[in-house]
């Protein structure tokens, strides 16, 4: 199999769409039988669908790239298909509003809210798909694990006010990216690519500072996924550090401390009691209820 | 095919997606170890590819740079960038015009040979030299062996007609529930550029029903590592190497230094290695590491035992002569011994590791324990107290369990090896001097709420 074909050729391709020509190869073919073997594939089509799409492959050649091609540190893949994805994938398509009853934190429900359903997001973290959304009623935008949603109904919209709502959804969207710029610390250079590979899931710029060899990577993030950048910091430790943000300085050196606490607790605990009465009765330092982690990664 | 060509490509395309703004043409150029009259000559074409693709898109990107046309922007589409690699291939003007003239030709009606000759000759601009019988016989069956096309069931003359099912065979609606499941499993699944390829298509295809952007931007993927599919390139050969039990040779440069990852102490020699040195090897698995996004493979090379090479470092890739069936399937075997605990791709000693994990706050969800349950492979959950719980999971090596655990913060505590808990406390500690300097009362700034 082969990727550089002739076929795939940008001259090709813009030739073909020209007269909007459909063409497939057995390749594009082979990877899609494989896929329908996978267990979301009768969950996300339709039965009739399915019966085609398998008729249709019979003939292809089978992949059986799982005696090749193993997947490790993957996270647990419960589904990669929701029920419903179908319902509100056709309301973002005909620019429908809905009304939403849905489980929120603390195990309450929230009733009947009205919003606007904009996009279908997929956490290739958490293994979740989310529906993100703007409520109209506090001009705000909204995320909603499809997991968390207990019914959702159509709303029908006048296309003026479907406008309206995208337009405030781009401004929101704007408003909420934040930078945070990361330091390589130089003697880490030699584990660049490993820690580039690490940041490429994020929108970046990087910067490279030759005088001191040092490289500078810039994050643009939505505010509400610090969480997630701090989780990845944590995840590389010592090779990297928050050069520009106080509150993530903050957080970072927060979590240090409660990790030495938490550690200098437990090897005080396993000390054998020496002085008589003595080591409860110094005061250890009350360590963090409130345990640092954070809902990331 | 000219390979060579496609090696500095990707190389180029990752270094612009995952440093991009870092360095200048020069120093481009000599990372890359090329002229920086080649870097240019690279550039202008990836970017007029880039262009061509991209304009029947947006039509705005004209003065773009280079490294940002390439660079992964989240929120706005799945769209992926880096694809276009892969349509990269230099083709002549004649061949394009002559098989998108057949294609064309052969949309509405099933034909022969002959008949595709004349329609070819009719079809063509008159500046080009008319093609013979031999170069539409050898097009078609180009055509036929990548499956574009097919014979029709009779006998000769053969007439050929368009691959096309997916159109005919089924209804609007079928073809936008298609066009979803190939969107959502080239997002999610490995390997993705014959899914991202086919969505490309079935995108123009469904294009006239639905005209509306939202048809085929629905959905977005966070966070997900968009460079893998660089190495897809050569996931193929590979893996046709280790079906057919090949040898494979390949130029190896690897990325700066060896990480502790990429090898340990079957492959001490390795570690050393400064790059750009000719490998062969018996191939025997290809590996996705989900952590970081990269491929790895993995293979035997004689005395230097098992060795595992990532594939971005990897160019020059060649088939090479056979090896025996029963060889291949004993070191398979011994592969599959050694690597049962690596976490990725390490083959140090296998050691228990075991972490105390604590819960969140009272009232919150029990985040810590699910994430611990989606990405704790093949580790075990016991029950501790009302407030923590242990982790305990067989590993070769701690190198790379290491990450996991330290992203978890004050949330997991290393009980076991003893090794491992004293190296947490260390680099804790290291970190914590990081931003000793911060002690300003401040505050994150206010979340959108979520949920």
């Amino acid at each position: 199999m082969n990727l550089f074909e002739k076929m795939f050729n940008y001259q090709m391709m813009t030739r073909l769409n020209e007269t909007g020509l459909f063409t497939w190869t057995s390749q594009e073919r082979a990877w899609l039988r494989m896929m329908l073997n996978h267990p979301a594939a009768p969950e996300a089509l339709h039965p009739n669908t399915l019966h085609k799409m398998h008729d249709m492959l019979d003939a292809e050649q089978d992949l059986d790239l799982q005696d090749y091609l193993t997947e490790k540190a993957k996270s647990e893949e419960n589904s990669v298909f929701h029920p419903l994805l179908k319902p509100l994938r056709q309301m973002i398509l005909h620019h429908q509003g809905f009304r939403l009853t849905g489980r929120v934190r603390n195990g309450r429900i929230s009733q009947d809210q009205f919003g606007y359903p904009y996009k279908l997001e997929y956490s290739m973290v958490k293994k979740e798909w989310y529906v993100l959304w703007y409520a109209p009623l506090h001009n705000k935008l909204m995320s909603t694990k499809l997991h968390s949603i207990i019914t959702t109904e159509a709303q029908p919209l006048q296309p003026e006010t479907a406008s309206q709502y995208a337009a405030k959804i781009a401004i929101l969207t704007e408003n909420r990216k934040t930078t945070v710029t990361i330091e390589v610390l130089p003697e880490f250079n030699q584990e660049l690519s490993r820690i580039l590979y690490a940041f490429s899931c994020f929108e970046k710029q990087v910067e490279f500072v030759e005088a001191q060899q040092t490289y500078r990577i810039e994050l643009t993030i939505p505010r509400n996924e610090m969480d997630y950048v701090l989780s990845k910091m944590r995840f590389l430790g010592k090779r990297v550090r928050i050069a520009d943000n106080a509150a993530l300085r903050e957080r970072m050196s927060e979590t240090a401390a409660k990790v030495l606490a938490r550690y200098a607790e437990t090897e005080l605990e396993t000390l054998p009691e020496r002085t008589s009465g003595g080591v409860r009765s110094h005061p250890i330092e009350k360590p963090f209820a409130n345990a640092d982690g954070s809902d990331s990664a | 095919m000219a390979k060579e060509s496609f090696d500095k490509e990707i190389q180029f395309l990752r270094m612009l997606s995952l440093t991009s703004g870092a360095y200048n043409r020069k120093q481009y150029a000599e990372r890359l170890g090329i002229s920086v009259h080649t870097f240019d000559k690279t550039q202008r074409r990836l970017k007029e590819i880039m262009q061509t693709v991209a304009d029947q898109r947006s039509g705005s990107e004209q003065n773009k740079e280079m490294a940002d046309l390439v660079r992964f922007q989240y929120g706005e589409s799945a769209e992926p960038m880096l694809l276009f690699l892969f349509r990269a291939k230099s083709m002549k003007e004649t061949e394009v015009q002559r098989l998108s003239v057949l294609l064309h030709t052969l949309q509405d009606q099933a034909l022969t040979a002959m008949e595709l000759l004349d329609a070819c000759c009719a079809d063509l601009p008159e500046d080009l030299a008319l093609p013979d019988e031999k170069t539409i016989r050898s097009d078609l069956k180009y055509l036929e062996e990548v499956g574009v096309i097919r014979k029709e069931p009779g006998g000769r003359p053969y007439r050929y007609l368009l691959q096309q099912d997916v159109l005919t065979g089924l209804s609007v609606e079928e073809q936008l529930e298609l066009y979803d499941f190939v969107d959502i499993m080239a997002n999610t699944q490995v390997p993705s550029v014959q899914g991202y390829l086919l969505r490309d298509s079935l995108k123009k295809a469904i294009a006239t029903s639905y005209p509306q952007e939202e048809a085929t931007e629905p959905f977005i993927y966070k966070y997900h590592y968009y460079s893998r599919i660089l190495d897809e390139a050569h996931l193929y050969t590979l893996l046709s190497a280790i079906r057919q039990r090949k040898h494979v040779q390949f130029l190896y440069y690897s990325p700066k230094k060896p990480s502790s990852y990429s090898s340990q102490n079957t492959n001490p020699r390795f570690e050393r290695e400064a790059g750009g040195r000719s490998n062969r090897i018996v191939p025997l698995e290809v590996v996705y590491d989900h952590q970081y996004g990269r491929w790895y493979v993995i293979g035997f090379q004689g005395r230097r035992g098992f060795v595992k090479f990532r594939m971005e470092g990897i160019t020059q890739l060649e088939e090479q002569d056979s090896i025996e069936e029963e060889y291949m399937l004993k070191l398979k075997q011994q592969w599959a011994e050694i690597s049962r605990y690596s976490w990725l791709v390490d083959t140090g000693n296998t050691v228990t590791v075991q972490a105390r994990f604590f819960h969140p706050q009272d009232g919150q969800r029990n985040f810590i324990l699910d994430r611990v349950r989606l990405q704790g492979q093949w580790g075990t959950i016991t029950p501790e107290t009302d407030h923590t719980f242990l982790y305990e999971i067989q590993v070769n090596g701690i190198t790379e369990i290491k990450p996991w655990l330290r992203s978890f913060g004050s949330s997991c505590e290393v009980i076991a090896p003893q090794r491992l808990r004293q190296e947490m406390i260390k680099e804790w500690k290291e970190i914590a001097q990081y931003y000793e300097s911060v002690r300003e009362d401040v505050q994150l700034p206010d979340d959108d709420e979520i949920e």
